[in-house]
C-alpha cells in the first residue's frame, strides 16, 4: 500500500501544482478561489443541518450523539451575536467591510468604493447619505435608550 | 491545554473547512455548474455526499479529532465518492488501470511518470487557442518539473521565474479551462 501511494507522488505533486492543493493551500488562497468559483449555497449551514439530522436520530433512538457529531454541531450552530467571537475573525468582518465592491452596483453606497473622481455633485450625495444614515443611529439610540 | 483526539476534537473553522472541501470537489468536477453521473451530482453535492457520510458513520470515519485531518479525510471520502459518480456514469470499469484512475484513486495507480505525462499533454491541448496560451502552456510544463511535495507555489514561482501571486492567478485560469473530470473522461473513455 506504501509502494502504491508513493509511485502517485509524482502525480500528486503535478496535480497540487496545476489545480492547487486544498488540503495544505493557506486560507487566504482558499478564500480567494472561493471568491471566484465557490457557490451560493451557504456550506457550513448545510453541515450543521446534516449534523443535527444526524443528532437527531441518534437521540430518537435513545443513544448517545458522537463526539464529532456534537463537536461539529456546536462549532457550526449560526451564531447571532459577537460576543465571544476570536479576534482574527473579528479582523475577518472588518477586512471584509473595508474591501472594495468590485461586481456591477446599483446603489450610490457601493458604488463611491470605485470612484476614481468625485464631483461636487458626487460629494453633496454621499454626504447626505451618510446624514442620513447618522440621523437612523441616532433614532436608534434614542429608542434603545428609552 | 486537553489533549486533542477523537472523543474530545479541537476547534474546527468549518467556514474555511468547508471552503478546502469544496475547492476539492471543483477540482474533479470543474465548475459550480458542471455535473457528473448523467448530470444528478455537482461540486456542491459532493460535499453534501463526503459529510453526510461522516457523520453517520459512529466513530467520524475514524477521524483523529484535528482539523487538518478532517480536511484529508473528507477530501479523501470525497474522491472516493466523485470515482463511484464516474463509474456509475459509465465512464471508468470498476477495474479500470486508467491514468485517471490513478489521479482520483490511489489503489489503482498507473505508473506515475507516464500518467504526468498524459496529463500533461491533455491540458496544453486544452489550453491550445486560450489568450494566454504561452503562459498557460510554461505553467503546465513547470507543474511537472517540481520536485519536493510542500511550498509547491514557490517552487512554481521560482521555476517560471514569477511571483507566488502569478501562480495562482495562472491556477484560476486553468481552473476556469479545465478539471479533473474533463481530463479524465477523455483519457479513460478512450484509453481504458
Amino acid at each position: 500500500m506504501k509502494n502504491k501511494s508513493k509511485k502517485n507522488e509524482a502525480l500528486e505533486r503535478q496535480l497540487a501544482a496545476l489545480l492547487g492543493d486544498p488540503t495544505t493551500a493557506d486560507s487566504s488562497e482558499v478564500e480567494s478561489l472561493y471568491e471566484e468559483f465557490g457557490t451560493s449555497a451557504d456550506l457550513v449551514q448545510m453541515a450543521y443541518e446534516q449534523a443535527a439530522q444526524t443528532a437527531q436520530r441518534y437521540r430518537l433512538a435513545g443513544k448517545a450523539v458522537p463526539p464529532h457529531v456534537q463537536a461539529a454541531l456546536a462549532q457550526t450552530k449560526a451564531a447571532n451575536t459577537l460576543e465571544g467571537v476570536p479576534t482574527s475573525k473579528l479582523g475577518e468582518i472588518v477586512d471584509w467591510a473595508l474591501k472594495p465592491f468590485r461586481g456591477p452596483t446599483e446603489t450610490l453606497a457601493f458604488s463611491h468604493h470605485r470612484l476614481t473622481h468625485n464631483s461636487e455633485k458626487d460629494k453633496r450625495l454621499l454626504k447626505q447619505l451618510a446624514d442620513e444614515v447618522k440621523e437612523n443611529w441616532a433614532e436608534e439610540d434614542e429608542v434603545g435608550r428609552r | 491545554m486537553p489533549h486533542i483526539s477523537p472523543r474530545n476534537p479541537e476547534s474546527v473553522d468549518w467556514r474555511i473547512l468547508t471552503k478546502r472541501v469544496y475547492w476539492a470537489a471543483l477540482r474533479l468536477v470543474g465548475h459550480t455548474n458542471r455535473v457528473v453521473d448523467c448530470g444528478i451530482s455537482s461540486a456542491e453535492d459532493l460535499v453534501a455526499e463526503a459529510m453526510t457520510e461522516f457523520f453517520d458513520s459512529p466513530n467520524g470515519l475514524s477521524w483523529d479529532g484535528t482539523e487538518d485531518g478532517l480536511v484529508r479525510l473528507l477530501c479523501g471520502v470525497l474522491r472516493n465518492k466523485f470515482l463511484d459518480h464516474l463509474r456509475r456514469d459509465g465512464k471508468v470499469h470498476p477495474d479500470s488501470e486508467g491514468a485517471m484512475a490513478g489521479l482520483v484513486s490511489k489503489e489503482a495507480a498507473p505508473d506515475d511518470q507516464a500518467a504526468c505525462k498524459v496529463v500533461e499533454a491533455r491540458l496544453i491541448e486544452a489550453v491550445r487557442g486560450h489568450p494566454k496560451e504561452r503562459e498557460l502552456e510554461d505553467f503546465i510544463v513547470a507543474a511537472s518539473c517540481i520536485t519536493e511535495t510542500g511550498m509547491v507555489d514557490k517552487q512554481m514561482a521560482d521555476l517560471l521565474d514569477i511571483s507566488v501571486n502569478e501562480v495562482r492567478n495562472r491556477r484560476k485560469m486553468l481552473l476556469r479551462i479545465a478539471s479533473i473530470q474533463q481530463i479524465g473522461i477523455s483519457l479513460v473513455g478512450r484509453t481504458a
